[in-house]
């Protein structure tokens, strides 16, 4: 069965219960999900920007993120990971000006899938930029506006 | 508990023999140990069927039983509208 990538922009919709989050979550179902150890860092940047202004609402948002991340696959960032996403920098750098987070998310897919199989790992990201990061190294998946 | 004897060859055995032990890795899901000068310097291990249990043989995913579906989580709607947290996390992975 297909393992779905999620990445820090779909997490926090779906944390937020932002339409794009049900559209992510439709796309899943019943497969099962992972994420880097990464996201959790960039999704708590993502949820205390959108409490800037309204802190006391920060609390619910955090515990619905925790909630999710409890039901995925982390990533760690293992060495192999790093080595892989220095390689797709220097790979897409001049290109598609792949940055390093971006190659982070691509390269822990990318351990995943060698893995698991070609064809058993698809993503889901509401990031043009890391959409297109995905498909220049051979992912399928979904962008969702 | 099943309980094995260790299984170990060393380095002439794995040549003459290298089939039956892989065989015997796949049959039995033990590792077999590889031998040079009496000291252990590798390992033949099972590759798990099941894809968590290969992600955390590779060291990706920690150990434990694996997460319970996305589909199961009930979530309050908070924000209709997730864009203010989504373009941060993109400018984090874009700014200069």
């Amino acid at each position: 069965m297909t393992l779905v990538y999620l990445d820090s922009s779909v997490l926090v919709a779906i944390a937020l219960g932002d339409p794009r989050g049900a559209q992510a979550l439709a796309i899943v179902g019943s497969r099962d999900s992972c994420t880097s150890a990464l996201s959790p860092i960039e999704c708590q940047a993502g949820l205390s920007f959108q409490y800037t202004t309204a802190p006391g609402g920060l609390p619910a948002a955090e515990q619905a993120l925790d909630a999710i991340l409890d039901r995925m696959q982390i990533i760690q960032l293992t060495f192999s990971v790093l080595v892989h996403a220095r390689t797709l920098v220097r790979r897409h750098r001049s290109g598609i000006g792949l940055r390093t987070l971006d190659a982070i998310h691509v390269a822990s897919c990318g351990e995943v899938r060698a893995e698991v199989g070609a064809g058993a790992i698809e993503y889901i990201t509401s990031d043009r930029r890391q959409h297109v990061a995905f498909t220049s190294e051979g992912f399928s998946g979904a962008f969702l506006l | 508990m099943r309980s094995y004897k260790k299984l170990s060859v060393g380095v002439k055995e794995l040549k003459d023999r290298a089939s039956e032990i892989i065989a015997l890795v796949q049959r039995t899901g033990q590792a077999v140990s590889i031998t040079k000068n009496h000291q252990e310097v590798a390992r033949i291990m099972p590759v798990p069927a099941d894809a968590h249990e290969r992600l955390i043989a590779a060291g990706l995913v920690q150990p434990g039983p694996k997460p319970g579906p996305l589909s199961q989580l009930k979530l309050k709607p908070l924000a209709s509208d997730a864009s203010p947290a989504i373009g941060a996390i993109v400018r984090d992975r874009r700014e200069k």
